[in-house]
């Protein structure tokens, strides 16, 4: 049995508001990122907030980047929250040209609609969606606004993976991603109230149901 | 569509009490932080800043504790400021669960502090606090040690540098209306609205509803507010459907 859900602690972002949210469904929630973290793990969770170069620099000091692979083979749920969406792709072009997990085939761009605008997006969002039966939106309505926080943001190459949209200015983007069990959230859910909570909750059942 | 402006609750704090003063002296008690937060999370606002309003004078800052305990129930963006002014700084406020750091003395000391901090956190982590008094018609003053001591720097200055320090937001308070609930200077919200290309938090002088209202044909992205909260002049839900007004 699986035991606990793990968030990764890689050094970037804040790991502690996560930490709370994840604890208010799940009793075992561990931070680490050890071997021995990984085995026991029922799903992971990926923060992380910053640029994306010097992410994927933090998750291949330990081969954390194998390790996640492995995760993602084994088909246990991931859950990527805003640069720990955009790493799941499968490049950048922050700071020039960088690669990343290649989980999901896609690329990270920057925000740039073509009305004057301010950069980052810091904002409380609508998302909308078109599915009716997807498990970590239920409960969620298309009205209700989420926090998000950046400057970039990651674009799936096939339409199949985008699960929600936001719109900032003329600008539609990819807001939630799913590939499988791989979830990628470009806004943040543990910081973006009751709505919020429902995400985090919703993924914490989609974990228990795969066990 | 543009993104609906925010909400900002602003708690300002000393010894572990929420204080709130008129253009940032004479401060009285108003309640506890934690207290506070929670009932301001409830009611819908979108962030709160907690303020040290005494970390600039002795240098040090002493709100982990608050805010360690708020990111516990609190499932909204914190930022935190008042005596933050080195690396290690930001880390510890990060690592009690703060989202942002909002920097004022220790940048007009060392301007290059913001660049360092943007750097190695990420810009949208590193807020410029800018506190600034009239000096003529559109021209102000930028003010730190918590408006005591006027800088070298003039407002369109200022804006400009800390944005080419990689700032990620800037909150601009008006000494001369702070607390005064007169309303912020329209003047200066036109003026720095003009020379913000980062987002722009007004904090300051709102004392009814009517003060917002008549802000919305200007551009910026969120309002600070104290007073009006603290004391229950006016509800969360009212003051964001005026900010919404068209």
């Amino acid at each position: 049995m699986r035991k606990h859900i793990l968030v990764l602690d890689y050094g970037v972002g804040n790991i502690k508001s996560i930490m709370a949210a994840f604890k208010k469904f799940e009793d075992n929630v561990l931070l680490g990122s050890a071997n021995k973290d990984f085995i026991n793990a029922k799903a992971l969770i990926i923060p992380g907030v910053g640029a994306f170069r010097h992410g994927m620099e933090k998750l291949k000091v330990n081969k954390l980047d194998t390790r996640i692979r492995e995760f993602a083979q084994e088909k246990r749920p991931i859950m990527g929250i805003c640069l720990g969406m955009q790493m799941l792709f499968s490049s950048s072009q922050e700071f020039g040209e960088s690669a990343g997990l290649n989980l999901i085939e896609g690329d990270v761009k920057r925000l740039s609609p073509k009305q004057k605008h301010k950069l980052p997006n810091i904002s409380w969002s609508e998302i909308s969606y078109s599915s009716k039966s997807e498990p970590l939106l239920e409960g969620i309505n298309q009205s209700d606004r989420f926090y998000h926080i950046h400057s970039f943001y990651a674009e799936p190459k096939s339409g199949e993976h985008i699960l929600a949209k936001t719109k900032f200015f003329d600008k539609s983007y990819c807001s939630i991603a799913k590939k499988g069990n791989i979830f990628g959230c470009q806004f943040h859910p543990e910081k973006s109230g009751e709505q919020g909570l429902k995400i985090i909750k919703n993924f914490v059942d989609i974990s228990n149901t795969n066990e | 569509m543009n993104p609906a402006r925010r909400l900002i609750a602003r708690i300002d704090v000393k010894n572990n009490f929420v204080i709130k003063g008129i253009h940032l002296e004479g401060l009285r008690k108003v309640g506890d932080p934690n207290e506070l937060a929670k009932k301001y999370y409830e009611n819908g606002v979108d962030e709160i800043v907690f303020m040290d309003a005494v970390a600039a004078y002795y240098d040090r800052n002493s709100l982990s504790e608050i805010i360690s305990q708020a990111t516990d129930n609190i499932f909204i963006p914190i930022m935190v400021g008042g005596g933050i002014r080195s690396v290690s700084d930001i880390t510890d406020a990060l690592n009690s669960g703060a989202d942002k750091v909002a920097i004022n003395t220790a940048a007009i000391r060392n301007p290059a502090f913001l660049k360092e901090g943007s750097e190695v956190f990420g810009s949208q982590c590193i807020v410029s606090s800018i506190d600034v008094k009239k000096e003529g018609p559109d021209s102000w003053r930028v003010y730190f040690d918590n408006g005591r001591e006027p800088s070298r720097f003039l407002l369109e200055e200022w804006i400009e540098l800390v944005q080419e320090m990689g700032s990620g937001e800037i909150v601009l308070t008006s000494i001369d209306r702070e607390g005064t609930k007169k309303g912020f200077d329209q003047d200066l919200a036109r003026f720095s609205s003009k020379r913000s290309s980062i987002p722009l938090i007004f904090c300051g002088g709102i004392g009814k509803l009517s003060h917002v209202i008549e802000m919305n044909d200007i551009e910026y992205d969120a309002l600070a507010v104290a007073s009006v909260l603290h004391y229950e002049n006016l509800n969360i839900q009212e003051i964001k459907k005026a900010l919404d007004k068209k």
